[in-house]
Protein backbone atom coordinates (compact mmCIF):
# COMPACT_ATOMS: atom_id res chain seq x y z
CA UNK A 1 0.00 0.00 0.00
CA UNK A 2 2.64 2.49 0.98
CA UNK A 3 4.76 4.45 0.28
CA UNK A 4 1.90 5.85 -1.75
CA UNK A 5 3.78 8.02 -4.21
CA UNK A 6 6.46 5.42 -4.98
CA UNK A 7 4.11 2.50 -5.52
CA UNK A 8 1.35 4.19 -7.44
CA UNK A 9 3.29 6.30 -9.92
CA UNK A 10 1.02 9.26 -9.30
CA UNK A 11 1.00 12.01 -11.89
CA UNK A 12 3.31 14.90 -11.12
CA UNK A 13 0.54 17.37 -10.24
CA UNK A 14 -0.98 14.97 -7.69
CA UNK A 15 2.42 14.28 -6.17
CA UNK A 16 3.06 17.99 -5.80
CA UNK A 17 -0.52 18.52 -4.59
CA UNK A 18 -0.04 16.00 -1.78
CA UNK A 19 3.21 17.74 -0.89
CA UNK A 20 1.36 21.08 -0.85
CA UNK A 21 -1.32 19.81 1.55
CA UNK A 22 1.19 18.21 3.90
CA UNK A 23 3.24 21.43 3.74
CA UNK A 24 0.23 23.50 4.81
CA UNK A 25 -0.36 21.15 7.73
CA UNK A 26 3.29 21.31 8.72
CA UNK A 27 3.43 25.09 8.56
CA UNK A 28 0.21 25.39 10.52
CA UNK A 29 1.52 23.06 13.24
CA UNK A 30 4.80 24.98 13.45
CA UNK A 31 3.05 28.30 13.82
CA UNK A 32 0.59 26.95 16.39
CA UNK A 33 3.42 25.44 18.43
CA UNK A 34 4.80 28.97 18.71
CA UNK A 35 7.79 28.36 16.50
CA UNK A 36 7.33 31.59 14.66
CA UNK A 37 8.78 33.33 17.72
CA UNK A 38 12.55 33.47 17.85
CA UNK A 39 12.34 33.88 21.63
CA UNK A 40 10.98 30.36 21.80
CA UNK A 41 13.58 28.96 19.47
CA UNK A 42 16.47 30.67 21.23
CA UNK A 43 15.05 29.38 24.51
CA UNK A 44 16.30 25.96 23.57
CA UNK A 45 19.85 27.31 23.57
CA UNK A 46 19.58 29.18 26.86
CA UNK A 47 17.44 26.53 28.55
CA UNK A 48 14.41 28.60 29.56
CA UNK A 49 12.12 27.09 26.93
CA UNK A 50 12.62 23.59 25.53
CA UNK A 51 9.49 23.39 23.40
CA UNK A 52 11.59 22.90 20.27
CA UNK A 53 13.19 19.77 21.63
CA UNK A 54 9.89 18.38 22.88
CA UNK A 55 7.93 19.05 19.70
CA UNK A 56 10.49 17.78 17.22
CA UNK A 57 11.44 14.74 19.24
CA UNK A 58 7.79 13.85 19.86
CA UNK A 59 7.16 14.11 16.13
CA UNK A 60 10.12 11.84 15.47
CA UNK A 61 9.11 9.10 17.90
CA UNK A 62 5.45 9.19 16.86
CA UNK A 63 6.46 8.83 13.21
CA UNK A 64 8.92 6.08 14.11
CA UNK A 65 6.40 4.04 16.12
CA UNK A 66 3.67 4.63 13.55
CA UNK A 67 5.74 3.57 10.56
CA UNK A 68 6.92 0.43 12.40
CA UNK A 69 3.33 -0.53 13.19
CA UNK A 70 2.17 0.12 9.62
CA UNK A 71 5.05 -1.94 8.30
CA UNK A 72 4.20 -4.84 10.63
CA UNK A 73 0.65 -4.88 9.32
CA UNK A 74 1.96 -4.87 5.77
CA UNK A 75 0.60 -1.40 4.97
CA UNK A 76 3.96 0.27 4.44
CA UNK A 77 7.02 -1.19 2.79
CA UNK A 78 9.89 0.30 4.78
CA UNK A 79 12.42 -1.16 2.36
CA UNK A 80 11.21 1.38 -0.18
CA UNK A 81 11.40 4.36 2.13
CA UNK A 82 14.34 6.55 1.28
CA UNK A 83 17.14 6.62 3.87
CA UNK A 84 19.40 9.66 3.76
CA UNK A 85 23.01 8.73 3.11
CA UNK A 86 25.44 9.58 5.88
CA UNK A 87 28.45 11.82 5.22
CA UNK A 88 30.20 12.15 8.59
CA UNK A 89 32.38 15.20 7.90
CA UNK A 90 29.68 17.11 6.07
CA UNK A 91 27.22 16.37 8.88
CA UNK A 92 29.60 17.70 11.54
CA UNK A 93 30.58 20.85 9.66
CA UNK A 94 27.05 21.50 8.47
CA UNK A 95 25.69 20.95 11.96
CA UNK A 96 28.00 23.58 13.43
CA UNK A 97 27.12 26.13 10.73
CA UNK A 98 23.41 25.38 11.03
CA UNK A 99 23.52 25.64 14.85
CA UNK A 100 25.39 28.93 14.74
CA UNK A 101 22.94 30.34 12.23
CA UNK A 102 20.04 29.03 14.28
CA UNK A 103 21.04 30.82 17.48
CA UNK A 104 22.19 34.02 15.76
CA UNK A 105 19.18 34.31 13.51
CA UNK A 106 16.63 32.90 15.90
CA UNK A 107 15.00 30.63 13.33
CA UNK A 108 15.62 27.40 11.55
CA UNK A 109 14.77 27.43 7.83
CA UNK A 110 11.28 25.97 8.25
CA UNK A 111 10.27 28.18 11.15
CA UNK A 112 11.75 31.15 9.29
CA UNK A 113 9.13 30.68 6.58
CA UNK A 114 6.49 30.15 9.23
CA UNK A 115 7.47 33.45 10.86
CA UNK A 116 7.58 35.27 7.53
CA UNK A 117 4.03 34.14 6.85
CA UNK A 118 2.82 36.03 9.93
CA UNK A 119 4.70 39.10 8.75
CA UNK A 120 7.96 39.17 10.66
CA UNK A 121 10.57 41.37 9.02
CA UNK A 122 13.52 39.70 10.77
CA UNK A 123 12.38 36.41 9.25
CA UNK A 124 12.43 37.98 5.80
CA UNK A 125 16.06 39.02 6.27
CA UNK A 126 16.86 35.61 7.75
CA UNK A 127 15.52 33.90 4.64
CA UNK A 128 17.49 36.23 2.36
CA UNK A 129 20.57 35.21 4.32
CA UNK A 130 19.68 31.54 3.88
CA UNK A 131 19.21 31.94 0.13
CA UNK A 132 22.51 33.83 -0.14
CA UNK A 133 24.20 30.98 1.72
CA UNK A 134 22.67 28.43 -0.66
CA UNK A 135 23.92 30.50 -3.60
CA UNK A 136 27.45 30.72 -2.19
CA UNK A 137 27.41 26.98 -1.46
CA UNK A 138 26.36 26.14 -5.00
CA UNK A 139 28.93 28.48 -6.54
CA UNK A 140 31.83 27.24 -4.40
CA UNK A 141 30.78 23.58 -4.51
CA UNK A 142 33.70 22.49 -6.74
CA UNK A 143 36.09 23.84 -4.08
CA UNK A 144 34.46 22.08 -1.12
CA UNK A 145 33.50 18.93 -3.00
CA UNK A 146 36.09 16.75 -1.25
CA UNK A 147 34.93 17.96 2.15
CA UNK A 148 31.25 17.44 1.30
CA UNK A 149 31.82 13.88 0.14
CA UNK A 150 34.31 12.82 2.82
CA UNK A 151 33.72 9.81 5.08
CA UNK A 152 30.73 8.56 3.17
CA UNK A 153 28.93 5.78 5.01
CA UNK A 154 25.96 5.19 2.72
CA UNK A 155 22.37 4.93 3.91
CA UNK A 156 23.05 3.43 7.36
CA UNK A 157 20.45 2.98 10.08
CA UNK A 158 21.22 3.15 13.80
CA UNK A 159 19.39 -0.11 14.63
CA UNK A 160 21.49 -1.97 12.06
CA UNK A 161 24.64 -0.41 13.44
CA UNK A 162 23.63 -1.38 17.00
CA UNK A 163 22.54 -4.83 15.90
CA UNK A 164 19.09 -4.69 17.47
CA UNK A 165 15.68 -5.05 15.85
CA UNK A 166 13.97 -1.83 14.72
CA UNK A 167 11.26 -2.43 17.33
CA UNK A 168 13.76 -2.58 20.21
CA UNK A 169 15.50 0.53 18.91
CA UNK A 170 12.16 2.36 18.74
CA UNK A 171 11.41 1.40 22.33
CA UNK A 172 14.84 2.55 23.53
CA UNK A 173 14.51 5.84 21.70
CA UNK A 174 11.05 6.52 23.15
CA UNK A 175 12.31 5.86 26.68
CA UNK A 176 15.36 8.05 26.05
CA UNK A 177 13.15 10.81 24.64
CA UNK A 178 10.85 10.79 27.66
CA UNK A 179 13.78 10.96 30.07
CA UNK A 180 15.12 13.83 27.98
CA UNK A 181 11.76 15.66 28.12
CA UNK A 182 11.72 15.29 31.88
CA UNK A 183 15.26 16.71 32.16
CA UNK A 184 14.28 19.50 29.77
CA UNK A 185 11.38 20.54 31.97
CA UNK A 186 13.69 20.57 35.00
CA UNK A 187 16.01 22.85 33.03
CA UNK A 188 13.09 25.11 32.16
CA UNK A 189 12.45 25.63 35.87
CA UNK A 190 16.10 26.20 36.67
CA UNK A 191 16.81 28.68 33.87
CA UNK A 192 13.39 30.32 33.94
CA UNK A 193 13.37 33.85 32.50
CA UNK A 194 10.14 35.50 33.62
CA UNK A 195 11.22 38.68 31.86
CA UNK A 196 10.85 37.06 28.45
CA UNK A 197 7.23 37.07 27.41
CA UNK A 198 5.76 34.40 25.23
CA UNK A 199 3.82 37.00 23.28
CA UNK A 200 4.68 37.49 19.69
CA UNK B 1 -2.99 13.78 35.54
CA UNK B 2 -1.71 15.94 32.76
CA UNK B 3 -1.62 15.29 29.07
CA UNK B 4 2.08 14.84 28.79
CA UNK B 5 2.06 11.88 31.18
CA UNK B 6 -0.77 10.29 29.22
CA UNK B 7 1.08 10.74 25.94
CA UNK B 8 4.27 9.39 27.50
CA UNK B 9 2.44 6.28 28.72
CA UNK B 10 0.92 5.78 25.29
CA UNK B 11 4.23 6.10 23.47
CA UNK B 12 6.12 3.89 25.88
CA UNK B 13 3.32 1.32 25.61
CA UNK B 14 3.46 1.28 21.80
CA UNK B 15 7.24 1.11 21.93
CA UNK B 16 7.05 -1.81 24.35
CA UNK B 17 4.78 -3.74 21.99
CA UNK B 18 7.06 -2.93 19.06
CA UNK B 19 10.09 -4.22 20.96
CA UNK B 20 8.58 -7.71 20.93
CA UNK B 21 7.65 -7.83 17.26
CA UNK B 22 9.85 -9.92 15.02
CA UNK B 23 11.07 -7.37 12.50
CA UNK B 24 13.28 -9.71 10.62
CA UNK B 25 14.71 -7.85 7.72
CA UNK B 26 13.65 -11.00 5.89
CA UNK B 27 11.28 -10.63 3.02
CA UNK B 28 7.96 -12.41 3.21
CA UNK B 29 5.22 -12.76 0.61
CA UNK B 30 2.87 -9.80 0.51
CA UNK B 31 0.13 -11.46 -1.53
CA UNK B 32 -2.30 -13.71 0.33
CA UNK B 33 -2.12 -17.46 -0.42
CA UNK B 34 -5.55 -17.60 -2.04
CA UNK B 35 -4.81 -14.62 -4.28
CA UNK B 36 -1.45 -16.04 -5.30
CA UNK B 37 -3.06 -19.33 -6.33
CA UNK B 38 -5.62 -17.39 -8.35
CA UNK B 39 -2.91 -15.39 -10.14
CA UNK B 40 -0.89 -18.56 -10.74
CA UNK B 41 -3.87 -20.43 -12.19
CA UNK B 42 -4.57 -17.71 -14.76
CA UNK B 43 -3.23 -18.46 -18.22
CA UNK B 44 -2.36 -14.82 -18.99
CA UNK B 45 0.89 -15.15 -17.04
CA UNK B 46 2.46 -16.86 -20.04
CA UNK B 47 3.90 -15.61 -23.30
CA UNK B 48 4.67 -18.06 -26.09
CA UNK B 49 8.10 -18.11 -27.69
CA UNK B 50 6.55 -16.67 -30.85
CA UNK B 51 5.23 -13.70 -28.92
CA UNK B 52 8.64 -13.20 -27.31
CA UNK B 53 10.28 -13.43 -30.75
CA UNK B 54 7.94 -10.69 -31.95
CA UNK B 55 8.81 -8.47 -28.97
CA UNK B 56 12.47 -9.00 -29.77
CA UNK B 57 12.07 -8.26 -33.47
CA UNK B 58 10.15 -5.07 -32.74
CA UNK B 59 12.65 -4.09 -30.03
CA UNK B 60 9.63 -3.58 -27.82
CA UNK B 61 10.73 -1.36 -24.92
CA UNK B 62 7.69 -2.22 -22.80
CA UNK B 63 9.12 -5.70 -22.31
CA UNK B 64 12.14 -6.84 -20.31
CA UNK B 65 13.38 -10.40 -20.70
CA UNK B 66 15.02 -11.87 -17.61
CA UNK B 67 17.37 -14.81 -18.04
CA UNK B 68 17.45 -16.86 -14.83
CA UNK B 69 20.33 -19.17 -15.75
CA UNK B 70 23.90 -19.01 -14.55
CA UNK B 71 26.22 -16.40 -16.00
CA UNK B 72 28.18 -19.07 -17.91
CA UNK B 73 25.08 -20.36 -19.66
CA UNK B 74 23.92 -16.81 -20.29
CA UNK B 75 27.16 -15.85 -21.99
CA UNK B 76 26.99 -18.89 -24.26
CA UNK B 77 23.68 -17.84 -25.71
CA UNK B 78 20.79 -15.68 -24.61
CA UNK B 79 17.83 -13.97 -26.16
CA UNK B 80 19.09 -10.55 -27.31
CA UNK B 81 17.83 -7.80 -25.04
CA UNK B 82 17.60 -10.01 -21.98
CA UNK B 83 19.35 -9.29 -18.69
CA UNK B 84 20.92 -12.01 -16.58
CA UNK B 85 19.56 -12.44 -13.05
CA UNK B 86 20.64 -15.92 -11.91
CA UNK B 87 17.84 -17.63 -9.98
CA UNK B 88 20.01 -18.03 -6.86
CA UNK B 89 20.59 -14.28 -6.87
CA UNK B 90 16.95 -13.32 -7.39
CA UNK B 91 16.51 -11.65 -3.98
CA UNK B 92 19.68 -9.56 -4.21
CA UNK B 93 18.50 -5.98 -3.51
CA UNK B 94 20.49 -4.82 -6.56
CA UNK B 95 17.83 -6.32 -8.80
CA UNK B 96 14.84 -4.90 -6.99
CA UNK B 97 14.74 -1.88 -9.30
CA UNK B 98 14.35 -4.19 -12.28
CA UNK B 99 11.92 -6.66 -10.74
CA UNK B 100 9.65 -4.46 -8.64
CA UNK B 101 8.35 -1.84 -11.04
CA UNK B 102 5.32 -0.97 -13.05
CA UNK B 103 6.81 0.37 -16.25
CA UNK B 104 7.66 -2.74 -18.25
CA UNK B 105 6.49 -6.34 -18.44
CA UNK B 106 9.14 -8.68 -17.05
CA UNK B 107 9.28 -12.03 -18.84
CA UNK B 108 11.23 -14.71 -16.97
CA UNK B 109 12.84 -17.58 -18.80
CA UNK B 110 15.25 -20.40 -18.13
CA UNK B 111 16.07 -23.58 -20.04
CA UNK B 112 12.86 -25.34 -19.09
CA UNK B 113 9.65 -24.46 -17.32
CA UNK B 114 10.60 -25.17 -13.73
CA UNK B 115 12.98 -22.39 -12.74
CA UNK B 116 11.03 -19.68 -14.54
CA UNK B 117 7.84 -20.65 -12.75
CA UNK B 118 9.60 -20.79 -9.39
CA UNK B 119 10.94 -17.28 -9.99
CA UNK B 120 7.55 -16.05 -11.22
CA UNK B 121 5.81 -17.33 -8.10
CA UNK B 122 8.40 -15.72 -5.83
CA UNK B 123 8.23 -12.38 -7.66
CA UNK B 124 4.45 -12.36 -7.79
CA UNK B 125 4.20 -13.48 -4.15
CA UNK B 126 6.39 -10.53 -3.17
CA UNK B 127 3.82 -8.31 -4.85
CA UNK B 128 5.90 -7.48 -7.93
CA UNK B 129 3.52 -6.57 -10.70
CA UNK B 130 4.01 -7.24 -14.40
CA UNK B 131 5.65 -10.66 -14.08
CA UNK B 132 5.31 -13.21 -16.86
CA UNK B 133 6.89 -16.47 -17.98
CA UNK B 134 8.06 -17.50 -21.43
CA UNK B 135 6.30 -20.81 -21.76
CA UNK B 136 8.64 -23.70 -22.50
CA UNK B 137 11.83 -21.76 -21.90
CA UNK B 138 14.87 -21.85 -24.18
CA UNK B 139 14.24 -25.48 -25.12
CA UNK B 140 10.96 -24.42 -26.70
CA UNK B 141 12.68 -21.38 -28.23
CA UNK B 142 15.28 -23.58 -29.91
CA UNK B 143 12.65 -26.05 -31.07
CA UNK B 144 10.28 -23.49 -32.60
CA UNK B 145 12.23 -20.34 -33.35
CA UNK B 146 15.67 -21.71 -34.17
CA UNK B 147 14.99 -25.05 -35.79
CA UNK B 148 11.45 -25.28 -37.12
CA UNK B 149 10.90 -25.41 -40.86
CA UNK B 150 7.74 -24.94 -42.77
CA UNK B 151 6.70 -28.23 -44.30
CA UNK B 152 3.78 -28.36 -46.65
CA UNK B 153 2.59 -27.44 -50.07
CA UNK B 154 0.85 -24.13 -49.70
CA UNK B 155 1.57 -21.57 -47.05
CA UNK B 156 -1.30 -19.55 -45.62
CA UNK B 157 -0.75 -15.85 -44.93
CA UNK B 158 -0.91 -16.56 -41.20
CA UNK B 159 1.76 -19.23 -41.35
CA UNK B 160 3.80 -16.99 -43.55
CA UNK B 161 3.76 -14.22 -40.97
CA UNK B 162 4.61 -16.71 -38.23
CA UNK B 163 7.62 -18.06 -40.05
CA UNK B 164 8.85 -14.67 -41.14
CA UNK B 165 8.81 -13.64 -37.50
CA UNK B 166 10.71 -16.79 -36.51
CA UNK B 167 13.31 -16.40 -39.25
CA UNK B 168 13.95 -12.81 -38.34
CA UNK B 169 14.35 -13.71 -34.65
CA UNK B 170 16.61 -16.60 -35.61
CA UNK B 171 18.86 -14.26 -37.54
CA UNK B 172 19.16 -11.71 -34.71
CA UNK B 173 19.72 -14.44 -32.13
CA UNK B 174 22.51 -16.01 -34.17
CA UNK B 175 24.11 -12.68 -35.02
CA UNK B 176 24.26 -11.31 -31.49
CA UNK B 177 25.29 -14.58 -29.90
CA UNK B 178 28.04 -15.18 -32.47
CA UNK B 179 29.81 -12.01 -31.43
CA UNK B 180 33.03 -12.51 -29.46
CA UNK B 181 32.52 -12.32 -25.69
CA UNK B 182 34.11 -8.88 -25.29
CA UNK B 183 31.74 -7.30 -27.81
CA UNK B 184 28.79 -9.12 -26.29
CA UNK B 185 29.69 -7.60 -22.93
CA UNK B 186 29.85 -4.13 -24.48
CA UNK B 187 26.41 -4.62 -25.97
CA UNK B 188 25.02 -5.70 -22.57
CA UNK B 189 26.72 -2.86 -20.70
CA UNK B 190 25.22 -0.33 -23.08
CA UNK B 191 21.76 -1.69 -22.37
CA UNK B 192 22.36 -1.63 -18.65
CA UNK B 193 23.35 2.04 -18.77
CA UNK B 194 20.10 2.88 -20.50
CA UNK B 195 18.16 1.09 -17.82
CA UNK B 196 20.06 2.29 -14.77
CA UNK B 197 17.74 5.30 -14.77
CA UNK B 198 15.09 3.02 -13.26
CA UNK B 199 16.38 3.48 -9.72
CA UNK B 200 15.56 6.70 -7.99
CA UNK B 201 16.05 8.46 -4.71
CA UNK B 202 14.70 11.75 -3.56
CA UNK B 203 17.65 14.00 -3.97
CA UNK C 1 -4.94 6.47 38.08
CA UNK C 2 -6.04 3.48 36.02
CA UNK C 3 -9.35 5.16 35.29
CA UNK C 4 -7.66 8.24 33.97
CA UNK C 5 -5.55 6.12 31.68
CA UNK C 6 -8.46 3.94 30.55
CA UNK C 7 -8.53 5.31 26.99
CA UNK C 8 -4.86 4.78 26.57
CA UNK C 9 -4.96 1.27 27.96
CA UNK C 10 -7.88 0.44 25.67
CA UNK C 11 -5.91 1.72 22.68
CA UNK C 12 -2.83 -0.28 23.61
CA UNK C 13 -4.94 -3.41 24.08
CA UNK C 14 -6.43 -2.86 20.63
CA UNK C 15 -2.94 -2.76 19.14
CA UNK C 16 -1.97 -5.92 21.03
CA UNK C 17 -5.07 -7.71 19.69
CA UNK C 18 -4.36 -6.56 16.12
CA UNK C 19 -0.75 -7.67 16.45
CA UNK C 20 -1.80 -11.09 17.73
CA UNK C 21 -4.33 -11.49 14.92
CA UNK C 22 -1.66 -10.57 12.39
CA UNK C 23 0.92 -12.88 13.96
CA UNK C 24 -1.29 -15.96 14.13
CA UNK C 25 -3.34 -15.43 10.98
CA UNK C 26 -3.11 -18.74 9.09
CA UNK C 27 -4.14 -17.04 5.89
CA UNK C 28 -0.86 -15.23 5.38
CA UNK C 29 2.61 -16.16 4.23
CA UNK C 30 5.13 -15.69 7.03
CA UNK C 31 8.16 -17.57 5.91
CA UNK C 32 11.37 -15.94 4.76
CA UNK C 33 11.46 -15.95 0.96
CA UNK C 34 15.16 -16.83 1.13
CA UNK C 35 14.14 -20.26 2.45
CA UNK C 36 12.43 -20.97 -0.86
CA UNK C 37 15.55 -20.01 -2.81
CA UNK C 38 17.71 -22.22 -0.61
CA UNK C 39 15.36 -25.19 -0.67
CA UNK C 40 15.00 -24.85 -4.45
CA UNK C 41 18.58 -26.07 -4.86
CA UNK C 42 17.33 -29.59 -4.23
CA UNK C 43 13.64 -29.77 -4.83
CA UNK C 44 13.26 -31.98 -7.87
CA UNK C 45 12.87 -35.75 -8.08
CA UNK C 46 12.45 -37.39 -11.44
CA UNK C 47 10.03 -40.22 -12.15
CA UNK C 48 12.99 -42.49 -12.86
CA UNK C 49 14.36 -41.90 -9.36
CA UNK C 50 11.08 -42.86 -7.67
CA UNK C 51 12.20 -46.43 -6.98
CA UNK C 52 15.31 -45.17 -5.17
CA UNK C 53 13.31 -43.36 -2.53
CA UNK C 54 13.41 -45.15 0.77
CA UNK C 55 10.76 -44.21 3.25
CA UNK C 56 7.21 -43.03 2.85
CA UNK C 57 6.12 -40.68 0.18
CA UNK C 58 2.85 -39.47 -1.24
CA UNK C 59 2.28 -38.17 -4.74
CA UNK C 60 -0.03 -35.20 -5.12
CA UNK C 61 -1.46 -34.81 -8.62
CA UNK C 62 -2.90 -31.59 -9.97
CA UNK C 63 -4.39 -33.04 -13.17
CA UNK C 64 -7.75 -34.71 -13.14
CA UNK C 65 -6.69 -37.74 -15.16
CA UNK C 66 -4.13 -39.32 -12.95
CA UNK C 67 -0.86 -40.87 -13.92
CA UNK C 68 -0.06 -42.69 -10.69
CA UNK C 69 -2.10 -45.14 -8.66
CA UNK C 70 -2.70 -44.30 -5.01
CA UNK C 71 -1.90 -40.64 -5.57
CA UNK C 72 -3.92 -37.82 -4.04
CA UNK C 73 -5.72 -35.45 -6.39
CA UNK C 74 -5.87 -31.77 -5.42
CA UNK C 75 -7.00 -29.25 -8.05
CA UNK C 76 -4.36 -26.53 -8.21
CA UNK C 77 -6.79 -23.67 -7.66
CA UNK C 78 -7.98 -25.27 -4.42
CA UNK C 79 -4.45 -25.79 -3.11
CA UNK C 80 -4.66 -23.32 -0.24
CA UNK C 81 -8.14 -24.28 0.95
CA UNK C 82 -8.28 -25.25 4.57
CA UNK C 83 -9.16 -28.93 4.12
CA UNK C 84 -6.40 -29.41 1.54
CA UNK C 85 -3.82 -27.81 3.78
CA UNK C 86 -4.93 -30.08 6.61
CA UNK C 87 -4.76 -33.07 4.30
CA UNK C 88 -1.20 -32.14 3.35
CA UNK C 89 -0.18 -31.59 6.95
CA UNK C 90 -1.34 -35.10 7.91
CA UNK C 91 0.78 -36.84 5.26
CA UNK C 92 3.84 -38.68 6.51
CA UNK C 93 7.13 -38.60 4.68
CA UNK C 94 7.95 -36.79 1.50
CA UNK C 95 5.30 -35.08 -0.60
CA UNK C 96 5.87 -35.24 -4.35
CA UNK C 97 4.00 -32.77 -6.53
CA UNK C 98 3.16 -33.95 -10.01
CA UNK C 99 1.48 -32.32 -12.96
CA UNK C 100 1.83 -32.97 -16.66
CA UNK C 101 3.11 -29.47 -17.14
CA UNK C 102 5.88 -28.97 -14.59
CA UNK C 103 4.90 -25.27 -14.39
CA UNK C 104 1.92 -26.06 -12.16
CA UNK C 105 3.86 -28.19 -9.70
CA UNK C 106 6.66 -25.58 -9.60
CA UNK C 107 4.24 -22.84 -8.65
CA UNK C 108 2.57 -25.11 -6.09
CA UNK C 109 5.98 -25.93 -4.63
CA UNK C 110 6.81 -22.28 -3.91
CA UNK C 111 3.38 -21.69 -2.38
CA UNK C 112 3.62 -24.76 -0.12
CA UNK C 113 7.20 -23.91 0.85
CA UNK C 114 6.16 -20.42 1.89
CA UNK C 115 3.22 -21.82 3.83
CA UNK C 116 5.76 -23.74 5.91
CA UNK C 117 5.62 -27.21 4.35
CA UNK C 118 9.01 -28.91 4.28
CA UNK C 119 10.07 -32.10 2.50
CA UNK C 120 7.96 -31.20 -0.51
CA UNK C 121 9.45 -32.04 -3.91
CA UNK C 122 8.61 -31.55 -7.54
CA UNK C 123 8.18 -34.82 -9.39
CA UNK C 124 9.44 -34.32 -12.91
CA UNK C 125 8.94 -36.41 -16.01
CA UNK C 126 12.43 -35.68 -17.30
CA UNK C 127 15.66 -36.59 -15.58
CA UNK C 128 16.69 -32.96 -15.38
CA UNK C 129 14.05 -30.50 -16.61
CA UNK C 130 16.43 -27.54 -16.54
CA UNK C 131 19.00 -28.75 -19.06
CA UNK C 132 19.34 -27.09 -22.44
CA UNK C 133 18.74 -29.87 -24.96
CA UNK C 134 20.20 -27.89 -27.81
CA UNK C 135 23.55 -26.39 -28.48
CA UNK C 136 24.05 -22.96 -29.92
CA UNK C 137 26.12 -23.00 -33.12
CA UNK C 138 27.78 -19.64 -33.68
CA UNK C 139 27.81 -18.43 -37.24
CA UNK C 140 31.53 -18.00 -38.10
CA UNK C 141 30.74 -15.65 -40.98
CA UNK C 142 29.42 -12.95 -38.64
CA UNK C 143 31.83 -10.04 -38.39
CA UNK C 144 31.39 -7.20 -35.95
CA UNK C 145 30.99 -3.96 -37.86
Amino acid sequence: MGPITVLNELPQWLNLGIGFLIGIGFGFALEQAGFSSSRKLAGMFYGYDTTVLKVFFTAAIVALAGSQLLSYFGLLNLNMVYVNPYYITATLVGGVIMGAGFIMGGFCPGTGISALSIGKIDALLFLFGGLAGAFVFAETYPMIQTLAGANYKGPVRIDEWMGVSPGVFTFLLIVAAIIMFWLAEMAEKKYARPDITSEI
Amino acid sequence: MNARIKISVLLVGVGFILAFLPFNAAKTFKVKPGELVELAAASDMYFTVDEVARFMNNEDTTVQLIDLRSEVEYMKSNIPGSINIPFDDLLNPNWEGYLNQKKVRNIYYSNGNETANLAWTIATGLGYKNSFVMKGGLNEWYKLVMLSKFEGERITPRENALFENRYKARRTFTEINSLPDSLKMQYLEARRLEESQLDGGCE
Amino acid sequence: MIRKLSWIIAFLLLIVVLVLVQTFNPNLFKRNVNDALKAAQQNTVSVQELSNINGDYTIIEFDEDRRFNNSVYIPFNELTQKENKEKLAELKGAVLLYSKDISTSSKAWVILNQLGFDSVFILSEEENPEVLNYKFRPDPTIRPE
